[in-house]
């Protein structure tokens, strides 16, 4: 396998997502002026539920916290790590995932799920279908450019 | 009565300003901006009531940080500001070292920083005043010279050029021949107090550089903290509280936060301070070693008293919509079009000045110590209920109590120093 590097796993990311037929979007930026970006952003065919998923090659806290402010517009949330790091953020972090709802996905040549997210406990509705508008939009250009 | 100054580092912030004259006492201008935009900025001072005033920063030390100075050599106002003050830089010199600068070469810099602000900045200010008077209906008589002349200055930092004794020798040199200079003048100096931030943590240094300082004849102060951020490093503002506190008591004289916040409005009704000094939603501390980068567009968020990214406030006011601020400019978005306050920097920019505003006014109100504290005690519950107010385990509001720690932690910090003041220093005088 390739040297780790998190962008380089998007695509087994998105791959994951897109063949249990959710629209996928990189990078995404919740608004035009935001300084952050969802690394990947899973939304249904209906698009009425949003998946952001957080990648990180380690760093459990970092991750933890860009997972967190995600929860607020998020249907679900997920931390991807390659697969060894996943297995021990399951082992020593499991109470924090438990009461968090983020689930985790774990990468190596292929992603599977290690532990399945809960809805999110900090979910604002009227956030998240404000940043559904942004993601109609979005999806609706990346649709007609195939 | 805070003063307040607003700091014009861009074009923009003039047009701003000229908006809210009831909202500021007085403007700061750095010399390189002035140099830069000379006309634009010398009919905005001609156009302001006389009740406004404005200073003129020299801003020397931009010419003695081997990075900085070599990174600005190439702009055209620091060829003008080299010629103007006199500096002894060249190829071979190329910024100014206080070890090798002589005496005769720190009063012909003092001669030049100090013509510049008595009579080029004011000559161009009167030739404004023509074209003002000539399509707008002057408002009074604006005032042409500086509220205060500003002596040269440099950092007092210990560099790797020289120790920071040196520094401190060369802006009590230049303060002492500006005085001279000025002797039989109306004008007033405004003495900056320039301390690189690491410098704070030696007490037996900070103690020599402000004795010097309280032996000079001035009229003001002005107070910099190079790096000192009101809201990252709030546990360093009990040294800066120290300073203040010695510097009022020694001297008497007014003092000037030049890069300040809501934090420096509290000293102000406490009496540390007289003035505090910052850009439109920038430049509430500065950094001489950094190069300042693009802003991009932040809020004001009046409960933590600090900046927010656009889903930074999105997330508050959406979790608790009871807490939107009610100001003009917030009135015209409802929270479903808030993001587009983001798109339109005037709105972004006038709430902000407005709600400086209001705090002003609130702290110019209050008349004892403890209702501060409680202000602050109550924005920091505030937020940390809005933040945790979904029902989660006990866990994870920790969690989120953790994780948001650093929208609140300089609210905590402020409280602890406010509490911690000796008595004498309790005091609320308006």
């Amino acid at each position: 396998m390739k040297r780790f590097k998190e962008p380089n796993l998007y695509p087994l990311i998105s791959k994951y997502f897109q063949n249990k037929d959710f629209y996928t979007l990189t990078n995404f930026r919740p608004f035009e002026k935001s300084y952050s970006r969802v690394d990947i952003l899973a939304v249904d065919k209906t698009l009425s539920k949003i998946i952001s998923v957080e990648v990180k090659l380690n760093n459990f806290s970092k991750a933890l916290k860009q997972a967190i402010a995600r929860s607020f517009f998020s249907d679900y949330v997920y931390l991807a790590f390659p697969s060894k790091y996943a297995k021990t953020v399951l082992n020593k972090y499991s109470q924090i995932l438990n009461c968090t709802n983020i689930g985790i996905l774990s990468i190596n040549k292929y992603v599977s799920e290690l532990k399945p997210p809960g809805p999110s406990p900090l979910l604002i509705p009227d956030l998240k279908n404000l940043i559904l508008t942004t993601i109609k939009r979005k999806v609706s250009i990346t649709d007609k450019c195939g | 009565m805070i003063k307040l100054y607003y700091r014009i580092g861009l074009m923009r912030d003039k047009d701003i300003l000229k908006n809210n004259l009831d909202k500021f006492n007085g403007i700061i201008i750095d010399a390189h901006v002035f140099e830069t935009f000379k006309n634009s900025l010398s009919a905005f001072i001609a156009s302001l009531p006389p009740s406004h005033t404005f200073l003129i920063d020299p801003v020397t030390y931009r010419f003695s940080i081997p990075e900085i100075t070599l990174h600005y050599s190439k702009k055209p106002w620091f060829a003008k500001l080299l010629e103007r003050y006199n500096l002894p830089i060249s190829e071979e010199d190329p910024y100014l070292n206080p070890l090798s600068l002589s005496d005769s070469d720190i009063k012909d810099i003092t001669d030049g920083v100090i013509k510049y602000q008595k009579k080029i900045v004011p000559a161009n200010i009167q030739n404004a005043l023509g074209l003002v008077a000539f399509f707008e209906h002057p408002i009074g008589t604006p005032s042409t010279t500086p509220e205060y002349i500003i002596p040269p200055y440099l950092i007092i930092d210990d560099s790797e050029l020289a120790p920071y004794s040196e520094y401190l020798k060369f802006n009590i040199k230049a303060i002492k021949h500006a005085n001279s200079l000025l002797k039989n003048s109306p004008h007033k100096i405004l003495s900056i107090i320039p301390i690189s931030k690491p410098l704070l943590l030696d007490e037996v240094v900070i103690s020599k550089i402000i004795d010097e300082y309280t032996k000079v004849k001035t009229d003001a102060f002005g107070i910099w903290i190079s790096g000192l951020n009101e809201i990252t490093e709030a546990r360093l503002l009990t040294i800066l509280v120290a300073i203040l506190h010695k510097l009022k008591e020694s001297t008497k004289k007014p003092i000037i936060n030049l890069y300040g916040g809501f934090f420096s409005l509290i000293l102000s009704s406490l009496n540390l301070l007289d003035g505090v000094a910052h850009g439109i939603g920038y430049a509430e501390s500065r950094n001489a070693y950094e190069l300042p980068g693009p802003l991009g567009p932040r809020y004001y968020n009046p409960i933590t008293h600090n900046f927010e990214t656009i889903e930074g406030i999105l997330t508050i006011y959406m979790n608790d919509p009871s807490v939107k601020c009610k100001c003009p400019y917030c009135k015209k978005y409802d929270l479903k079009n808030f993001e587009n306050i983001a798109n339109n920097l005037n709105d972004l920019l006038n709430h902000f000045i407005y709600t400086r505003t209001a705090e002003k006014e609130k702290l110019e109100k209050i008349s004892s110590i403890n209702d501060i504290i409680s202000l602050l005690e109550n924005d920091k519950n505030k937020i940390i209920n809005i933040l945790t107010k979904r029902k989660t385990p006990p866990l994870f509001t920790a969690l989120l109590k953790k994780i948001y720690e650093p929208k609140y932690a300089h609210l905590e910090s402020w409280i602890l120093i406010l509490k911690n003041l000796p008595p004498a220093m309790k005091k609320i005088i308006h």
